[in-house]
């Protein structure tokens, strides 16, 4: 059986080389760009906090609100390979696989909204895509202009850690976010340039759409002087479509407040990656 | 005699080097990044949490483009587009009236609010076209520049003291008109054509647009309080906004645009 298969395979690489143009194989670095904003997503409050030796009570200052009204994490690196397939002169098919992180990691609260103590937050966002790319190509000379479309799967993760700024130590929290998919679509131009029979030097200019929806988030890192609060709610946070009805406990002081026992239940937030790119690579054909 | 040869160039300039073409579309939109109203409500020591979005941008859109396409392919273009139907409404009700309660908590936003945008925009782009057989593929992307009007209607619980010191609820209905400059943006378009006679053809476009607008001023045109005209109460009906928040508006949207194009020489 597994002759057969191998056999079978084999054949069908053979035949195909016959039939088509080419099998050929792209690497290529892109940089991205920042296209649109956000208002930036509050995944978690961070409670900022006094200890008992300035105040003489220990005391949790009113949260620190994430607030940037015009935030994005789209700017950043990408690396892709993929493989290819030439039909003719005219259509091509890659599966690319790619993996893009964001450039700009820190990005301050901003310091002039009511509320807010200054802060600062650092994302990374970790993202693997895998993607067939159609391409509609015209050849003149060793020149060759492409116009692609890409819609694939992205794989992608998050940490995030906000920091405090007080003049006598920062306090930080620091989360990993699950590893969750989404739809990831891009299209735009390549310009290829053959230097050689096999080997071909290629530009892209295209335009990317992603974005990053988490369920779920894992407290890994807690300045010293939280730990003595450090209770399930802090460690774990859950992501949901719809908060109803949740039972809130009353303080001493008469406040509701959420029971420390169970993970923290907030809204869904969706962290959208919106880019132009531009990229150089090569291109390594196997048969013409 | 410099005008006329001027004009006497681009007249024959398209039999040489390329042709122009007029392309009237119509298209949907689909917002990208709406804009996020929430609301917490605790009654009975039992939270929730209402969330509602609103979809600036999304809504049906009319477009005229201009342009010149060369023989290499390459192509420059003007185009335009008029939204006819951008309207939105959300509701965020509270669950029970507060006068019947004692003890509760409400953060956010609650009432019922419309928007109505009148969006156009005007953008400069620059292509290229590849052609096989009867069908063309092309793509397209330059600066967008939008300029939009809102009309929103927000109806909502406001509180007031009474004599007794006690809070009471009021219905309130403010109108707004809300307005902003020229803002910048990106826009993106792939296309699809099909030469359906010598010098016409069907095209259908998918847009990107990216663009974040900036309102600049608004006025109140109409406010009542349960029922009673009160807008000649309020001083000032005009206001600017600051910077905050609220200025920012996002129209970023994805689109399909179907279109028929004429080209002035057969293709």
């Amino acid at each position: 059986m597994k002759k057969t298969t191998y056999l079978l395979l084999f054949l069908l690489i053979q035949s195909s080389w016959g039939i088509g143009q080419e099998l050929y194989f792209k690497a290529s670095s892109n940089y991205h760009i920042s296209t649109a904003t956000q208002p930036m997503p509050e995944y978690f409050t961070y409670l900022d906090y006094v200890p008992l030796y300035l105040t003489g009570n220990d005391l949790f200052i009113p949260p620190v609100y994430f607030h940037n009204p015009d935030f994005s994490i789209a700017s950043g690196f990408n690396f892709q390979g993929a493989i290819g397939y030439s039909f003719n002169d005219f259509l091509s098919l890659e599966l690319g696989f790619s993996r893009r992180t964001n450039s700009k990691t820190e990005i301050k609260l901003d310091e002039n909204a009511i509320n807010v103590i200054p802060g600062k937050t650092d994302w990374r966002l970790t993202s693997y895509t895998v993607a067939p790319k159609f391409l509609f190509s015209k050849t003149l000379n060793k020149s060759t202009l492409s116009l692609f479309l890409s819609g694939g799967l992205s794989f992608n993760t998050l940490n995030l850690k906000a920091s405090v700024l007080r003049s006598t130590n920062d306090s930080t929290i620091e989360y990993d976010f699950d590893r969750t998919n989404a739809f990831s679509w891009e299209y735009g131009i390549e310009y290829d340039y053959k230097i050689s029979s096999l080997f071909s030097v290629f530009t892209t200019v295209g335009i990317n759409n992603s974005y990053y929806k988490p369920h779920k988030a894992t407290l890994v890192k807690l300045t010293e002087i939280y730990e003595f609060n450090l209770n399930t709610r802090l460690q774990n946070i859950n992501y949901v479509d719809d908060i109803s009805n949740i039972e809130m406990l009353i303080d001493d002081n008469g406040d509701y407040i959420d029971d420390p026992d169970s993970p923290e239940i907030r809204l869904k937030e969706t962290l959208r990656l919106n880019s132009v790119y531009c990229g150089i690579g090569i291109k390594y054909s196997l048969k013409k | 005699m410099k005008k006329s040869l001027i004009i006497l160039c681009c007249f024959l300039g398209q039999y040489v080097f390329g042709q122009f073409y007029i392309q009237p579309s119509i298209g949907y939109t689909f917002s990208t990044h709406p804009k996020k109203y929430e609301a917490t409500e605790i009654i009975d020591n039992l939270k929730s949490v209402y969330s509602e979005s609103v979809k600036y941008g999304e809504g049906m859109h009319l477009g005229l483009s201009f342009g010149y396409q060369f023989k290499s392919g390459v192509f420059i273009e003007l185009n335009a587009n008029q939204s006819i139907s951008s309207k939105h409404s959300i509701s965020i009700k509270r669950t029970e009236d507060t006068n019947n309660l004692d003890y509760y908590y409400y953060n956010g936003v609650f009432g019922d609010f419309s928007f109505d945008s009148t969006i156009f925009q005007l953008a400069p782009l620059f292509g290229y076209k590849i052609t096989h057989k009867k069908y063309g593929l092309y793509l397209k992307l330059g600066p967008n520049f939008i300029s939009s009007t809102i009309h929103r209607i927000q109806e909502y619980n406001g509180f007031s003291l009474n004599e007794d010191g006690v809070f009471y609820s009021t219905k309130i209905i403010g109108e707004y008109e809300l307005e902003g400059n020229f803002n910048i943006g990106f826009r993106a378009n792939l296309g699809v054509s099909y030469a359906i006679k010598p010098k016409l053809d069907l095209v259908l476009d998918i847009t990107s647009v990216y663009n974040n607008y900036k309102l600049t001023k608004g006025e109140l045109l109409a406010y009542s309080e349960d029922g009673v005209d009160s807008l000649n109460q309020i001083e000032n009906t005009s206001f600017e906004y600051d910077d905050d928040d609220d200025r920012i508006v996002n129209y970023s949207h994805y689109g399909i645009h179907l279109g028929i194009r004429y080209s002035f020489l057969k293709n």
